[in-house]
């Protein structure tokens, strides 16, 4: 389930110039495509009828109202910015400044939540070691790897929509001029997802695994306000 | 096959559950812990994640069944071995890691422990599908569970929700987890409402003689709580650092240098805030307070942490979360070989059910 619902939500992220499923609401659909992993998470803790898997399958309750409103925000606000649900549009909106320059604070929460999406890093507590893995501590063989390997295809499917959403998707940065590779927006895609990458490999270093009381009153005293003015100051200046 | 040929790199790096006593040798524990990061096996969470099951030292008779219970769980390719002394160490996992690429000698060893006649020391090497090997030995009750029960409403409710009251042991197989230890905790959700801790096979309190004492010296006591409190918290590399400082004989600038850091550390210092310690010494009423203290004083020539009794440690549990809950018995890091009280006959957690 969680391969499925990371393979659904990379179809409607341009990897390159063109996504795989050019979606009118592709933003929409990723953003359900989440949901359906918190529903696995869930539901793989619940399933064995352990105390500590089930109780990491209810981390997620807390995690995602914690996270799932600033990262709405975050993923709004390019598409308030660009006039479009459509990742492709949006990246094509980008072409003199990237969102990532343009609204850094909705980058950065959009950043945190890929994190959050995939359960991963300071935000595994579903899945957290003192719980003894969690939602995944009864499962072996063949479902703990699809489980885990899910994991990383879904943090890394949403480390790749940071691209078209903040980044300018395949395009070149604006600051070099002409691009020195044409014809290879690929190329540009993978380099950006990379560097994405790179940054949640450097937040997973920085943050501890947060406890969902600490997260939760983070998130709704600081993080959404944050998203709001963002949210606010990106609508002000699209409307002015 | 794909699992086939999945089997070598899983043998290249095994994921390694250690099992250990409350009468463990700390020099025993250490030296097996510090082979396992040399080699870069990473410690499994769960038995499901398991390749390799290390018992250390010699178990006793309600040990043994808890082996046996875990083993039972474990998934093929899995080899269960067993070590006590610590020159065995690199050898026995040598020869655990030729066991999960399929050159066992299954047969020629087996764990008897639990009988408590000569328990087979270094080679013992148990095979990937031998699951002979726990047939022998004493019954396991462990196994006999009891007829099903409804679970009771809970008596403490945080949150007015009327949740099950879950009865349920945790431990003595988790990870970071002190020795031998069982708490028969009751949840509310994933909230404890009430704990009793209990050793396994140490009888009753042998006294206040050994008390606050740590065989393993003050810096490397409170190295090796931190270990297991920053690989609670998932702050990887720096249990790997803590680790690495407690498994040689650090320089004392190095010890007062990771301190500062500790306590420099912002993110840490957030993600351990706002959780009582309840029972401990009076400049250490918060987990924080504690973990501040315990880096603080690396290096320095203060006496070393007091380590309260189970029971102590594990009435503190009470009132909190479960994964805060295991932080906070990390950090207050109990003596288990001082037993806890009379020995509770052990009954096999209450099975609930959830209604959802």
């Amino acid at each position: 389930m969680l391969p499925v619902a990371a393979v659904l939500a990379l179809a409607v992220v341009p990897l390159g110039d063109r996504a795989p499923v050019d979606l009118d609401v592709g933003v929409v659909w990723f953003n359900a495509m989440e949901v359906v992993a918190w529903f696995v998470v869930w539901v793989a803790g619940w399933g064995p009828n352990a105390a500590t898997s089930v109780a990491g399958g209810y981390r997620v309750l807390p995690l995602g109202l914690a996270y799932e409103i600033p990262h709405m925000l975050a993923i709004i606000t390019p598409a308030i910015a660009a006039g479009s649900l459509s990742p492709g549009a949006i990246a094509a909106a980008q072409h003199d400044l990237w969102y990532a320059v343009w609204m850094p604070a909705a980058f950065l929460l959009y950043l945190l939540s890929v994190a959050a999406m995939a359960f991963w890093g300071p935000f595994a507590a579903p899945l957290g070691r003192d719980l003894a893995g969690g939602a995944a501590a009864e499962h072996a063989g063949l479902d703990r790897l699809l489980l885990l390997a899910g994991r990383w295809m879904l943090l890394t499917a949403a480390a790749a929509m940071a691209v078209p959403l903040f980044l300018g998707g395949g395009a070149p940065p604006p600051i070099t001029g002409p691009d020195p590779l044409p014809g290879l927006p690929a190329l540009w895609f993978a380099v950006k997802l990379v560097v994405v990458l790179g940054l949640l490999l450097v937040l997973r270093r920085a943050v501890p695994m947060l406890r969902m009381a600490r997260f939760a009153t983070l998130a709704w005293v600081v993080l959404v306000p944050l998203a709001v003015a963002q949210a606010l100051v990106v609508t002000l200046v699209v409307l002015a | 096959m794909v699992l086939r040929s999945l089997r070598s790199p899983v043998a290249r790096r095994p994921h390694v559950l250690t099992i250990a006593p409350a009468t463990v040798d700390p020099a025993l524990r250490l030296a097996v812990e510090a082979d396992l990061a040399r080699r870069r096996w990473p410690a499994a969470d769960s038995p499901a994640d398991t390749d390799v099951v290390l018992v250390l030292g010699v178990p006793g008779p309600r040990l043994a069944d808890v082996v046996r219970a875990v083993w039972a769980t474990v998934p093929a390719p899995r080899v269960l071995t067993g070590v006590t002394t610590t020159g065995a160490v690199r050898s026995v996992l040598d020869d655990a890691v030729a066991g999960l690429r399929g050159r066992s000698h299954a047969g020629n060893a087996s764990l008897r422990a639990s009988s408590g006649r000569e328990s087979t020391s270094s080679g013992a090497v148990a095979g990937a599908d031998d699951v002979d090997v726990l047939a022998s030995g004493a019954r396991s009750d462990a196994l006999l569970a009891p007829e099903p029960q409804m679970a009771d409403l809970a008596f403490y409710d945080r949150d007015g929700l009327a949740l099950d009251a879950l009865h349920v042991a945790l431990g003595p197989v988790l990870p970071h987890w002190p020795p031998g230890l069982v708490v028969h905790a009751t949840l509310a959700g994933d909230l404890i409402t009430d704990a009793r801790a209990e050793v396994l096979d140490v009888p009753a309190r042998v006294g206040p003689g050994s008390r606050g004492r740590s065989p393993l010296g003050p810096d490397r006591t409170r190295l090796d709580v931190l270990t297991r409190v920053l690989g609670l918290l998932g702050a990887d590399h720096l249990a790997a650092r803590a680790r690495q400082l407690r498994d040689r004989d650090p320089v004392p600038g190095e010890l007062t240098t990771f301190g500062r850091r500790l306590r420099r550390h912002r993110p840490l210092r957030w993600a351990v805030r706002g959780v009582p310690l309840v029972g401990g010494v009076v400049e250490e009423r918060t987990l924080e307070q504690r973990v501040a203290n315990l880096a603080g004083a690396l290096g320095g020539s203060l006496p070393p942490p007091v380590r309260p009794t189970a029971e102590k440690a594990v009435q503190a549990l009470i009132g909190l979360e479960l994964g805060t809950a295991r932080l906070v018995l990390a950090a207050l890091d109990p003596d288990t070989t001082l037993g806890a009280g009379p020995v509770t006959p052990f009954a096999p957690a209450e099975v609930a059910h959830h209604h959802h």
